[in-house]
């Protein structure tokens, strides 16, 4: 027992077990300490077994989901009122609501347990061995795993887009310069994405990186129904076996990802837009 | 809907500051009354739950076979118990609603505090308080319920806690800019000149003004709270021996798919889809009517 507690630094007072783990957290690379779920693997290497698998469940979604939204908004946008507006509108507020671990699960029965069209769990036939998406053997069988969890991912997280997309492009069309691009004979299609979307696009680069951090959060849960072995699933199976190293490290590294995707998002709106300074 | 549209562009140019009208205004729209109805109904449903429910929720011995289907008898099904799911419904409404109001109501008042005192005395208060507030608000919301939840073991008042810690940042954030703007208008100076304290000042010149703003973000934390309730009860760090929506779908998963209960899914998702639906509505149109860019005055 003494030594178990020396092993995992639990003999020490409180105060030297955080420097130590602040330390600790601040080398390359950064050292967790040890899971208990996983003993004895370091907690970085258990993380690191699952992370792209969540990059590459998060990244393809976000891509789509964005490019979705910023098409349906700047079609709704257009006639703010219109019939295809309000429908649109309406929609998105009632997808807006629907839980993302709720809509996984009736995906989940509908189209892999009664359906038998896509796999029930996992991220690859025969249990996973690659350490990231890339590796894999067979890219087919990868992209059938994942194809009902982003399906979930973009399902949910569409609303936010499309919605922010319409209410932006609105603002834009009522600009002067919009009415002069008009005045100059231009075709509609012009005005609306070679003028009102390209400016209307600006915030939702920043949208984009602020969420990040609700769609990490949804894909916790969309992977936890899904049994994917992401970063979501290792924090439920670490909650479950009450593996606090791994949680803090989890917690660490989905936090360090969430705020640079954000940095990130910040200096691509700057660069797009020179009225912005930092 | 396009009548609905029209009404709020007419609502728009004949909109007078008065309150009333503002008021009236939020009644007349479409999207509010479907979603104070739905939310009436809700509410009418969870505090009359031991008269509407056909069954009490926890009833030993369970009063019918497990997964039977939607039947006269169990209007909604039954789950791995026999427990009647539309009793669950009824009484499992109470957990989740009354979850979401305390949630909203507590970080609502924490974040107005926290907002209206940065907003009002600015400089290095505000520096502090706003540090403080992007910090919680950058972290991803449900990682950082998971790991406080997982630090303080499951139960009710956990799920409570952990939702506000999450909520108010967003609240400080927008009563702030809104204090911010408001504090620069005349009549706050003249409040100034005639003498009152900044404790007055914010009690009862700032805080009416901003009282339009702060409802529409609790009315929208009700609906996040309930979606996170129901998120951390599903992942196992609610309390799971309390009927709640998020609880039910908790059992559901591990049970209902392999039993072909497809009931005991839809049900209490559907609920809280629902009920989302109705605070998100009434949350739009309070917006609408107070925005001041949708004013053309």
């Amino acid at each position: 027992m003494r030594a178990l507690e020396q092993r995992f630094g639990l003999d020490k007072p409180v105060w030297v077990q955080f420097t130590l783990y602040l330390i600790n957290v601040f080398q390359w690379p950064p050292n967790f300490g040890i899971s208990y779920l996983f003993y004895p693997t370091p907690v970085f290497d258990v993380i690191m077994q699952s992370l792209w698998w969540t990059v590459f469940l998060v990244g393809i979604p976000t891509v789509i989901t964005a490019i979705i939204g910023i098409i349906v908004g700047v079609w709704t946008g257009k006639h703010p009122g219109s019939k295809t507006d309000t429908a649109s509108v309406s929609i998105s507020m009632i997808l807006w609501s629907i839980p993302f671990f709720w809509l996984g699960l009736i995906l989940l029965w509908v189209f892999a347990i009664s359906l038998h069209w896509f796999p029930v769990s996992g991220a690859a036939s025969g249990g996973v061995t690659a350490s990231n998406p890339l590796q894999a053997t067979d890219i087919g069988d990868v992209l059938w795993h994942a194809f009902l969890p982003m399906v979930t991912l973009v399902v949910a997280t569409y609303a936010g887009y499309s919605l922010i997309m319409r209410n932006t492009m609105v603002g834009e069309l009522s600009q002067d310069y919009i009415l002069l691009a008009r005045a100059k004979g231009l075709r509609e299609n012009a005005v609306l994405f070679g003028h009102a979307a390209r400016n209307a696009m600006l915030p939702m680069i920043t949208l984009i990186g602020l969420n990040m951090g609700y769609v990490v959060s949804g894909a916790i849960l969309v992977e936890i129904v899904f049994a994917y072995p992401g970063v979501g699933f290792l924090t439920y199976r670490a909650v479950l076996a009450h593996d606090y190293p791994l949680l803090q490290g989890l917690f660490f590294i989905v936090s360090v990802s969430v705020v640079a995707a954000n940095y990130i998002a910040d200096l691509v709106y700057a660069f797009l837009d020179p009225r912005i300074k930092y | 809907m396009q009548t609905e549209e029209s009404a709020t562009t007419a609502s728009k140019s004949e909109f007078s500051p008065r309150r009333a009208s503002a008021i009236s205004g939020i009644i007349h729209s479409r999207r509010a009354q479907v979603g104070f109805g739905i939310i009436t109904f809700f509410i009418v449903l969870a505090i009359a739950a031991p008269v509407v429910a056909p069954y009490s929720p926890y009833a030993f011995p369970a009063p019918g076979p497990p997964y039977s289907p939607p039947s006269s008898r169990f209007l909604l099904g039954t789950d791995y118990v026999g427990e009647d799911i539309l009793s669950e419904l009824i009484y499992g409404g109470r957990v989740s609603i009354t979850v979401g109001i305390i949630v909203a109501l507590l970080s609502t008042a924490f974040g107005t505090f926290i907002g209206i005192i940065a907003g009002y005395y600015m400089r290095t208060i505000d520096e502090i308080l706003m540090r403080l507030t992007d910090i919680v608000l950058i972290l991803p919301s449900l990682p950082l319920m998971i790991i406080l939840a997982a630090y303080l073991g499951p139960s009710l008042q956990t799920v409570i806690l952990v939702l506000t810690v999450t909520a108010w940042p967003a609240v400080a954030r927008v009563v702030r800019s809104q204090t911010l703007s408001l504090r620069e208008r005349p009549f706050v100076d003249s409040a100034r000149v005639a003498g009152a304290s900044d404790f007055r000042i914010i009690i009862k010149v700032l805080l009416p003004n901003l009282a339009s703003i702060i409802a529409a973000n609790a009315v929208l934390i009700t609906e996040i709270a309930i979606g996170g309730e129901a998120a951390l009860d599903f992942i196992g760090l609610g309390d799971i021996s309390v009927v709640s929506w998020g609880t039910m779908l908790y059992w559901a998963q591990s049970y209902a798919p392999f039993n072909g209960a497809w009931w005991w899914v839809i049900a209490p998702g559907l609920c809280i889809v629902i009920v989302g639906l109705g605070f998100v509505l009434i949350s739009v149109s309070i917006e609408n009517v107070f925005n001041p860019k949708l004013r053309s005055t």
